[in-house]
């Protein structure tokens, strides 16, 4: 009797085992083939589609070559290549912003790819779009983030306001679009979105709007400055800006990243927000006709804006890394990398001039229906600053800073009213200094 | 005498039952805990090391990690949160799968069905429930979010998620919701072994509904209900991605526990010395609590004797009565049948709030993308649309990942309960010190966070090509599948009647015929509420598969469908259709180990009864 239970069972395991089994890396995938292994995090089922048939065109030019693609989140990106380190099994090529690269190649974990720069045409990519790191470079930008204030039309029309200029203009106007429509006790219209909860979003929207106000998180020379001399003044009067317009956020912004801040928008509860073009896209899906305009974020002192970057990167004690060379320079050129772009249109802004002006990128109807929005980018590129190289080169305790969760925190202790600007900027600076170790 | 070919032939599967299969569980044995204690061992090692994650390089520090973890605040508020989260979640969890569990043992039409909807939270990858809860609990057009204003439970412009003062009761919500079926499907379990003569005898007497509870139902699940919570406790206690992805663990710190603070140390600071140490550090403390609840046993025996104590005096008057009764009996019994038809209202209730965030996903997957987010939030859409299914089925391989995950999650649970019967049937035959070892080592092992776990796993697997691999994954899940079978497996043994295997003993039937003959049948809802959860747990598993594997024809659907969250982006229509297709293979499978499980479980009185009157 109980045979006739084991031996179904047993036989039904072999027959699985033997099906997982087929389709282990002992399997015939590969056949005596070079294969490279690659990375994106680009998740966007119309990128992902692409992706793969540029990754198909490179294999049929090069019929010894096979291309296993993975395409994961930002959040497996770590475990991931960190376990592939681990087990001397990393992929050979990864897309990653250029934070995650400064921290792989302050630990000599990725190779140069200066030449490669080079050969695409070193002056033709936005000055904010490269990082050097003790003067070479470790990944080609296929992308920007353009971080911008998008702001519906509709509205500003309606109570005849102009898109805001400085910090002031801004609050101005922020205060004038929150509103209690039907006099519930309820908001059921802010001024706008702003990003503070822990991630990269909240550093950015601080970052941008501090050097506005000239000031600095790291000296030229990679010390921190954040809380020393005048320029606390100007990190102060940036964290009380935040706390001030904060009023007029939804209040869940104390935890708002990228993805709440386009959600509040599409949803129609904020009048306007701090981000990138993917913002229009995702409007016109959940929110179609919704008019929508943009604008330089507003300034303290000039106009500045801290941007990042997403780009190819070949990993140290990559097998075939010419190889891996060649597949990068055939995934930023050509007809299939504007295509790539152009799946989430005006979000990954072209890092190179001549790309953002070529015919085929400007050809694209979304791109046209936007044009008064490129235009915005196009300026807004033109003067965005690296995030990671303030001073003009990439300095690794930037990113460290980034993923320390400090900056985050300091703005939601004043936000939330848990501390005075002042308090949290000095817990913040004593917790940044045992971080970096100084 | 001869023997004839049908005899010879009958033999060989006995003697391979009786002979190789024994020697195989002790060799399952020792390879279940060589795979599972090794990790520990290298997570040691590293916790005296100043490792940098990206490299692993690192040198030998002595305990400068240790001393830099205990002298900072963050532990220590990391780690009171961490226990504040887990007794609150472990709590609510077992007594609202207690409460659920012992509701559903009444017949009623549909049952089968509320039981699979109310199992179905456990099956949905937690990566797709997490977006889903962000967007109920958006203070400005969520759902949940908009029935608190109406209804005045919180502030006009309260965030819950996004609060300091109510994230940490946000993410407490959400984790019961995640986390109550696995206690549910237990007790199950466990209400199936009770004595079904008892509740009869208490009925016959016309002991009140109440008082069966307190006085049989209650005594008999004290033990199960007290390891549930153990089990809770200490998993909740290392629970990472359904609190990372609800909210990175502010604002302010206010949702950080313990194993967010590793991830921050390993994956952002980069430390892997200092997470070690971390980990460490918290399974020392995890062990503690174990030990002190192993040590207090003779209290908790003191109350399960005094439950059972009542449980028996209401035994012994129902005897004495049931003869001169016996008309009775069968016009109280009738009219109790009769009784059952209806559900329990409160049930009913509790199944509607339960199920809401899948009903709310399911009207969401049927809605065109400019209608999810509409004010007020309406529960009827302006029209019905496919297009979520068609686009999900056409644009993404979320079909492909769909039998691949179920294929990992089938292996994986025939797998991890076959090693844990193996594990058991050894220890039963160990030496005594070790048997009474193996429950809180295993206890142990379950202490130890699948995060700290994955990497050297990693490593492991990958000296033998295994990773990249569906067998490979399966064989990691059973590192956290198999140190809970065990132990469960190993309580349940306990909680047997000892007379059947001593009368065997006697007869002179061997250890191998008792364990297949006598205990296997004994705790059959066990091993199948074993094959339940580890297949879910498979299923759901985001971790494992992400690291493990690297094929995009071999991603796990959890994996693929972590990907319809992005960074900047919500893929909402993928996402609701994709949890709607995920769900309904699963309530198929639910209602099939219901099959095995349930009917034993919620027909125990009932069918007792009847098969009394005859």
């Amino acid at each position: 009797m109980k045979n006739k239970i084991v031996i179904p069972v047993a036989a039904l395991l072999v027959v699985l085992i033997y099906l997982l089994s087929s389709l282990g890396p002992w399997g015939s995938r590969g056949g005596g083939k070079n294969v490279l292994r690659l990375l994106s995090t680009e998740t966007d089922p119309a990128s992902v589609e692409i992706m793969k048939r540029l990754v198909t065109e490179f294999e049929r030019t090069h019929p010894n070559v096979t291309i296993a693609t993975e395409f994961l989140g930002f959040e497996a990106m770590y475990p991931k290549i960190t376990a592939g380190i681990a087990a001397g099994a990393p992929p050979d090529i990864v897309g990653i912003t250029n934070e995650e690269t400064l921290a792989l190649a302050s630990r000599g974990q990725l190779e140069a790819v200066s030449s490669l720069i080079d050969a695409i045409g070193r002056d033709d990519f936005f000055v904010g779009a490269l990082g050097e790191y003790e003067g070479e470079d470790y990944y080609v930008p296929y992308a920007m983030s353009i971080l911008n204030l998008y702001y519906r039309t509709d509205l500003f029309e309606q109570h005849s306001l102009e898109p805001p200029k400085t910090w002031a203009d801004m609050l101005r106007v922020c205060e004038r679009l929150t509103l209690d429509h039907d006099g519930d006790g309820t908001v059921d219209l802010y001024g706008t979105a702003i990003p503070l909860g822990n991630g990269q979003a909240t550093v950015n929207f601080f970052c941008t709007l501090l050097f506005s106000n000239e000031g600095h998180i790291l000296a030229p020379d990679g010390s921190l400055v954040l809380g020393k001399g005048e320029n606390r003044l100007r990190v102060l009067e940036t964290i009380r800006f935040i706390a001030a317009l904060a009023r007029f956020s939804p209040p869940g912004s104390l935890g708002y990243e990228w993805k709440d801040l386009t959600a509040q928008f599409y949803a129609k509860t904020v009048a306007s927000t701090y981000y990138a073009g993917r913002v229009i896209g995702l409007t016109e899906r959940h929110a179609p006709g919704t008019p929508i305009g943009a604008a330089a974020y507003p300034y303290a002192k000039h106009p500045a804006s801290a941007t990042f970057s997403d780009g190819w990167a070949i990993v140290a004690g990559s097998v075939n890394r010419a190889l891996a060379g060649e597949l990068i320079q055939h995934l930023v050129s050509g007809q299939g990398y504007i295509d790539f772009l152009h799946t989430v249109p005006l979000h990954m802004t072209p890092p190179r001039r001549s790309v953002g002006s070529d015919p085929r990128f400007l050809a694209n109807d979304f791109v046209q229906r936007y044009a008064h929005i490129k235009r915005v980018i196009d300026a807004t590129a033109n003067d965005a600053v690296n995030i990671l190289a303030e001073s003009g080169t990439m300095q690794p305790k930037a990113a460290d800073i980034i993923k320390s969760q400090v900056i985050e925190e300091m703005l939601q202790r004043v936000v939330s009213g848990d501390a005075t600007a002042e308090d949290a900027l000095d817990d913040a600076v004593a917790k940044l200094k045992d971080i970096l170790g100084e | 005498m001869t023997k004839l070919p049908g005899q010879v032939l009958d033999r060989v599967p006995r003697v391979f039952c009786a002979y190789v299969l024994p020697k195989l569980a002790t060799v399952l044995f020792a390879l279940s805990f060589l795979v599972l204690i090794l990790p520990l061992a290298y997570l040691l090692a590293l916790s005296f090391t100043d490792t940098d994650t990206l490299t692993m390089n690192g040198s030998f520090v002595g305990l400068r990690n240790f001393q830099r973890v205990v002298q900072d605040d963050t532990f220590w508020l990391a780690g009171w949160r961490g226990v504040l989260f887990a007794a609150a979640t472990a709590a609510a969890q077992v007594a609202l799968g207690l409460f659920l569990a012992v509701k559903l043992t009444r017949p009623f039409p549909g049952r089968r069905l509320v039981f699979a909807l109310l199992l179905l939270p456990y099956a949905v990858p937690i990566v797709a429930m997490s977006a889903i809860w962000r967007w109920m609990l958006d203070g400005q057009h969520g759902i949940i979010s908009y029935f608190m204003r109406v209804l005045h439970v919180f502030g006009a412009n309260t965030d819950i998620l996004n609060s300091p003062t109510t994230a940490l009761a946000g993410v407490i919500a959400a984790n019961i919701w995640y986390f109550y079926p696995f206690v549910l499907l237990f007790i199950a379990a466990r209400l199936s072994q009770i004595p079904a003569a008892q509740f009869e005898l208490a009925e016959t007497e016309g002991v009140p509904r109440r008082r069966q509870f307190w006085t049989i139902t209650l005594p008999h699940l004290a033990k199960t209900l007290g390891f549930l919570f153990v089990l809770r406790f200490l998993w909740m206690f290392n629970k990472f991605d359904s609190v990372w992805l609800l909210t990175r663990g502010g604002p302010i710190g206010t949702t950080e526990n313990i194993p967010v603070l590793v991830y921050r140390e390993c994956f952002h600071a980069l430390r892997l010395g200092r997470a070690a140490a971390t980990v460490v550090l918290a399974v020392l403390f995890l062990a503690i609590l174990a030990i002190t609840y192993r040590l207090s046993s003779p209290l908790r025996a003191v109350v399960f004797r005094r439950g059972l104590c009542w449980c028996r005096r209401i035994a012994a008057i129902a005897r004495s009565r049931i003869r001169i009764r016996s008309q009775l009996r069968t016009t109280s019994f009738a009219l109790w049948m009769r009784r059952q038809v209806r559900p329990s209202p409160s049930l009913l209730f509790a199944a509607v709030v339960l199920v809401f965030p899948l009903l709310w996903t399911l009207v969401s997957a049927f809605r065109p993308l400019d209608d999810l987010f509409q004010q007020p939030p309406s529960l009827i859409p302006r029209y019905a649309t496919i297009l979520n299914f068609s686009e999900l089925v056409a644009k993404t391989d979320f079909v492909r990942q769909l039998l691949v995950s179920c294929l990992v999650a089938t292996v994986s649970a025939i797998l991890s309960p076959a090693a844990a019967l193996g594990c058991v049937y050894v220890l039963r035959r160990a030496p005594p010190l070790v048997s009474r070892l193996a429950r809180p080592l295993s206890l142990s092992l379950y202490a130890v966070p699948p995060l700290a776990s994955v990497i050297p796993l990693f490593v492991l697997f990958a000296r033998f090509h295994m990773t990249d691999s569906l067998l490979g994954l399966s064989l990691a899940i059973l590192t956290i599948s198999l140190p809970f079978n065990i132990w469960f497996l190993l309580a349940q043994l306990r909680s047997l009647d000892a007379h059947y295997e001593e009368a065997a003993i006697l007869d002179g039937v061997s250890a191998y015929r008792r364990f297949v003959d006598i205990v296997l049948p004994a705790i059959r809802p066990s091993i199948v509420a074993c094959c339940l959860f580890t297949f879910l747990l498979a299923f759901n598993d985001y971790l494992f598969a992400v690291v493990f594997l690297h094929s995009a024809d071999r991603l796990t659907v959890s994996v693929g469908m972590a990907n319809f969250v992005e960074a900047s982006a919500v893929h909402w229509g993928h996402l609701t259709s994709a949890v709607v297709a995920v769900s309904t293979p699963m309530i198929i499978l639910l209602l099939l180990g219901y099959r095995f499980l349930g009917e034993r479980f919620v027909g125990v009185s009932v069918a007792s009864s009847v098969g009394g009157n005859k």
